[in-house]
């Protein structure tokens, strides 16, 4: 355990923020293709790391545990959110040409099946090898890799 | 290197997200009590630490299950191998027309001999007598009678999720299901091609259900069957798989997967639970893995889960009797299939690959044993940039090329030797999924549709909430990948 983490957990919420924000947000987006949504859900997991900080073993990284949590909310939160909406919300990029190269990018993510989305951003953006991303999304390496591959086949034509 | 269209659409989307505004930490006001810049300075150490920190190294509670170090065995040969014969055979084929009907999401496509097979998705055991020409629906409740022990409720359409399958003639076939509460797990048996089922309930541990995941609650701690296998080749001798994670173990956050064996003596009409099991390495995300279990005659068999198992003694006992496999830095083994012909005898083979390098080159190796895993020897080794893969017998194996469209089939030939004969084919707009082969000439192929819709499309495959998941169609050949045909077409 390292020295700042025996002093306070609270340390330790701080720097997984700072370092580990984007690959959780990617992970929601991957999920969710859905800018607002995904924000919300990384935000909760967060805030759930927050809430179990002095259970954490902060020697490791948490990042398993953020990614896991993300990816449940995903399936139970979303799940709900679509219902309520119907639709896919609106953008919540307040810059209006990274709003437009969003909608650009979350249209060719949309010709691609989730599974496939979240294989590809974990393995090619997040760096995750095949083994823990196939661990996280609950499969096997070689479908994971299957999926990535499929992915990469539809953007390639997207 | 040339990026491609797919490299700069994820490179737009790293951007967006490592720009994107960061709403900050989401902690109450209330609860931060530290000053700012003490929090930077010890927050920077932190983050060295998990930088510096391998990924793998996180919370798991043993060791992963894909670390190389797992792959224990047995010895292997290092004998360098002949390049394989691969004779090319005919030109670029004509396209073939995929069906994209409303199959479902396939659990499994099996071709048990040129004429039986069958597919499963989550719903519908369908069964073929003609070579996947016609095909009756067999599923308890469909058109059937069922009678179970002392209920008369038969199975209605989308009461219970089907989980495994095995058909070994016209009219004989057993299954296991699950009731959408997941409490239970039910083997069905029918000598009738369909027409009546019984079942029998599995005895499973307390508290343990089948539930699926997306309806559960975030980070509920409930045991979940990860997946259940039949091995049933006909007869009166019968095995089935079941694993589920076990929340009892400690440490709670990252559980063990067990894995046991329900053992028949009288073709599935009962079960009973073998002695033995095997406790799978915790899963760095708490999940699990999936499951496959095969018998070569009444005690030996294997069981495959985060690695391979093999026992003699019917499920009382397990070991890891499989070969080391050599792997180079940043390798993984994206999956291992075995196929027993006899309790000596049996063929294995590894697909590996370098992990994070999608689309990169990956690399199917083969190995014998003839004493019942005791020994591999490496027979084989194929290259190429992804691969599914059916083991036959030992000597009949049959591989797709992914990247280059091309059924590679290693059989022997009229001399007796062993050779591989590549055949190219064209399905456009479709993956193969996987494949499954009776012998040389006679499979199926599954595909899933690579032209995805925008939204939910009549026949798509989407889930509960109306998000794609996919489209599937089924082919079949009955010379060696010469020629496919769709396969798809339900009688009523």
């Amino acid at each position: 355990m390292s020295a700042i983490a025996e002093v306070d957990p609270g340390l330790g919420y701080e720097a997984a923020y700072d370092s580990l924000w984007p690959d959780v947000l990617r992970l929601a987006l991957a999920w969710t293709n859905d800018w607002a949504a995904a924000e919300d859900l990384a935000q909760e997991a967060f805030l759930r790391l927050w809430s179990a900080r002095a259970t954490i073993d902060w020697s490791r990284s948490p990042r398993p545990w953020l990614l896991l949590t993300t990816r449940r909310l995903a399936t139970d939160r979303f799940r709900a959110l679509r219902r309520r909406l119907g639709r896919p919300s609106t953008p919540m990029l307040s810059d209006e040409s990274a709003r437009d190269r969003w909608l650009d990018v979350s249209a060719a993510l949309g010709r691609l099946t989730r599974t496939e989305r979240t294989a590809i951003v974990l393995v090619a953006l997040n760096g995750m090898p095949y083994d823990e991303a196939a661990g996280l999304l609950g499969t096997t390496a070689g479908a994971l890799r299957a999926a990535v591959s499929r992915a990469r086949e539809k953007l390639e034509q997207a | 290197m040339e990026r491609t269209r797919a490299d700069r659409i994820l490179e737009e989307l790293r951007t967006l997200t490592d720009d994107s505004r960061r709403p900050g930490p989401p902690v109450p006001r209330a609860e931060r009590r530290f000053p700012f810049g003490i929090a930077v300075a010890a927050a920077a150490v932190v983050v060295a630490a998990l930088v510096l920190r391998p990924v793998a190294s996180g919370p798991a509670a043993g060791p992963s299950p894909s670390e190389p170090a797992a792959i224990m065995s047995a010895g292997a040969s290092p004998t360098p191998m002949p390049p394989p014969t691969v004779a090319p055979s005919g030109s670029r084929p004509a396209p073939t027309p995929v069906s994209f009907s409303q199959i479902g999401t396939v659990v499994s496509a099996v071709a048990a001999s040129p004429s039986l097979g069958w597919l499963v998705n989550n719903e519908r055991l369908l069964v073929t007598t003609d070579g996947a020409r016609t095909w009756g629906d067999w599923t308890p409740g469909s058109s059937a009678d069922v009678r179970g022990p002392g209920e008369a409720s038969g199975m209605p359409r989308g009461s219970q999720r089907i989980l495994a399958a095995a058909v070994t003639s016209a009219s004989s076939a057993r299954l296991v299901t699950s009731p959408m509460d997941g409490y239970a797990v039910l083997a069905w048996w029918t000598e009738d091609a369909g027409r009546s089922w019984h079942w029998s309930r599995l005895a499973l541990p307390s508290g343990v259900a089948i539930v699926p995941e997306d309806t559960m609650g975030p980070l509920a701690s409930t045991d979940i069957v990860a997946s259940v296998s039949i091995a049933w080749p006909g007869g009166d001798a019968a095995n089935l798989a079941v694993s589920w994670v076990d929340y009892d173990a400690a440490p709670v956050r990252f559980p063990p997967t067990v894995a046991a064996v329900y053992r028949s003596a009288d073709g599935g009409r009962s079960w009973a639970r073998a002695s033995g099991k095997v406790l799978a390495g915790a899963n760095l995300y708490g999940g699990h893995s999936p499951i496959g279990i095969q018998f070569a005659d009444a005690t030996h068999g294997w069981l495959q889960m985060d690695r391979l198992y093999v026992t003699s003694d019917g499920g009382a006992s397990w070991a890891t009797r499989t070969p080391a496999i050599q792997l180079s830095p940043g390798e993984v083994i994206l999956s291992e299939s075995i196929r027993l012909s006899s309790a000596a005898e049996g063929v294995l083979a590894a697909d590996i690959a370098a992990s994070g390098q999608d689309g990169g080159p990956e690399r199917l190796v083969f190995y014998r044993t003839s004493d019942g895993g005791a020994t591999w020897r490496k027979v084989d080794e194929r290259q190429g940039h992804g691969f599914v893969l059916s083991l036959v017998d030992a000597t009949t194996w049959v591989a797709v090329d992914l990247r280059e469209h091309r059924l590679l089939v290693h059989a022997a030939d009229a001399s007796g030797r062993e050779v591989w004969t590549a055949t190219p084919f064209d399905v456009p707009e479709a993956s193969p999924t996987s494949i499954s082969f009776a012998d040389a000439q006679h499979g199926y192929m599954t595909v899933m549709a690579t032209r995805s819709p925008e939204s939910c499309p009549p026949h798509a495959v989407c889930d509960s909430i109306g998000d794609y998941v996919g489209q599937y169609g089924l082919l079949a050949t009955d010379d060696g990948g010469g020629s496919w045909r769709a396969a798809w077409g339900v009688t009523p």
